[in-house]
């Protein structure tokens, strides 16, 4: 075998691999039986840095915290205590998809004793690629972060259509190979849900250029 | 000439397949500024020429000699849309900055339009200073038209809609808002809002596209609109 077929050979698990999408996770469309509190618990949050370097990149899932304010829907919701920072600052929160599944997030911005200062609804999220993403100013007085799912869009459905690009060696003559390019697309559906994968980072607001 | 020209088509193409991915960061909109800003001025918007981009066509297989094929074929394909589109008396850049204007009054702005000569497709330099608004809107489309993702059915032709926008503030300069949309993304992006394209809006190859002028003009309409609907979103 000419040494680049071995080469392409050896290489090209490992392309599949690069290939192959996040795993695919069922979506959780219900919190009915799990128990909620009324407010969000502010003591288990985790701290942010703010460094865009140190994100923090975590799976909601069937064991996340359940909130339940009196009068509103079941949210799943996880709790971030953010940075202190005399200056306002870049606050990213993005909701990528886990296989078809996709956590439908909102947002609730808490002073230093738990009051909420201001809401990110659903609708403020816009698609990057097929993630959720919302960039905000966080005001140094707002000090705790929520992340919570929407209930009224949990099991809705978008579709979105992604390109896929494949490059196929053919070998030509002894020893030498030619990259045939082809490309395609498909529809990927995607489902709102209580689970998924959630980011978020705070960094200093970039200067533009 | 030729030469040179499809270098220049070539180069195009490879921006396409990025999403015209650039540096410049997404700075969201200072919202403790937004009281201030009453008036937003729109300068003229740079609009590069229409284009019909085929991407993983077989020419990108065959080195200089086929990018020189496709670069010559892509050339065809603009000018021949470019015809189309005066044909139907559709000129994407007036739709867009039409949008724009109507969404940022829904928003409660008053808009004025700046005229300005717009040259490439970077932000302006220097805004002028005479003009009674607090801020400008600077808008830059460096791709507008249809893209397919290959040869065949299973890559139809899908309208494509490129934007970079940004808000300078009039009093002193200072950015207030900066982003990039994206109409039909085909691949992942995590540094544009992106809109997910119509699937209903397609042409199996480019001769079903020109055979049906009425629809290609309905496809890009619909991404300039709601291009346009989402940076009065963005200012909201």
């Amino acid at each position: 075998m000419p040494s680049v077929m071995r080469g392409l050979a050896a290489v090209l698990p490992a392309l599949l691999a690069a290939c192959a999408g996040s795993p695919a996770v069922p979506p959780i469309l219900s919190l009915d039986g799990r128990p909620c509190v009324a407010r969000p618990d502010l003591a288990g949050a985790q701290a942010l840095a703010l460094d865009a370097g140190k994100p923090i990149k975590l799976d909601l899932d069937a064991g996340a915290a359940c909130l339940e304010p009196r009068g509103g829907g079941r949210s799943a919701y996880v709790a971030f205590r953010l940075p202190r920072s005399e200056q306002p600052y870049l606050l990213t929160v993005t909701s990528a998809p886990l296989g078809d599944t996709l956590f439908s997030p909102r947002l609730m911005l808490l002073d230093e004793r738990g009051k909420v200062l201001r809401e990110v609804p659903r609708d403020d999220f816009m698609f990057h690629g097929v993630a959720l993403y919302a960039g905000l100013r966080a005001a140094p007085a707002e000090r705790y972060l929520i992340v919570a799912s929407d209930a009224p869009t949990v099991g809705q459905h978008v579709s979105h259509i992604v390109g896929e690009s494949r490059a196929f060696p053919v070998p030509v003559g002894i020893g030498a190979v030619a990259i045939i390019n082809s490309g395609s697309e498909k529809q990927q559906v995607i489902t709102y849900a209580h689970n998924g994968r959630v980011t978020v980072a705070a960094q200093p607001i970039p200067k533009a250029n | 000439m030729r030469t040179f020209r499809g270098a220049a088509v070539m180069i195009a193409a490879a921006m396409v397949l990025v999403g015209c991915a650039s540096s410049q960061p997404e700075i969201p909109y200072d919202r403790t500024a937004k009281a201030q800003i009453k008036k937003i001025g729109i300068v003229t918007p740079a609009f590069a020429e229409p284009s019909v981009i085929l991407l993983n066509s077989v020419g990108s297989s065959f080195g200089l000699i086929g990018a020189l094929a496709d670069a010559s074929m892509q050339s065809n394909r603009d000018s021949t849309f470019k015809t189309l589109l005066q044909q139907q008396k559709f000129s994407p850049q007036d739709h867009f900055l039409e949008r724009v204007t109507q969404g940022l009054r829904a928003a409660g702005y008053t808009v004025a339009i700046v005229p300005m000569k717009r040259d490439g497709s970077s932000f302006v330099d220097k805004y002028p200073t005479d003009a009674a608004v607090d801020a400008y809107l600077d808008l830059v489309a460096p791709v507008y038209g249809y893209i397919a993702n290959g040869v065949g059915d299973s890559a139809p032709y899908r309208p494509r809609f490129v934007v970079k926008a940004r808000l300078v503030s009039a009093k002193d300069s200072s950015v207030l808002m900066q982003d990039r949309v994206l109409y039909n993304p085909l691949g992942p992006d995590n540094t544009a809002v992106t809109i997910p394209a119509d699937p209903a809006l397609q042409f199996k190859d480019f001769d079903a596209l020109t055979a049906s002028p009425q629809v290609a003009v309905k496809g890009l309409r619909v991404a300039t609109e709601q291009s346009a609907q989402t940076i009065a979103k963005l200012l909201q």
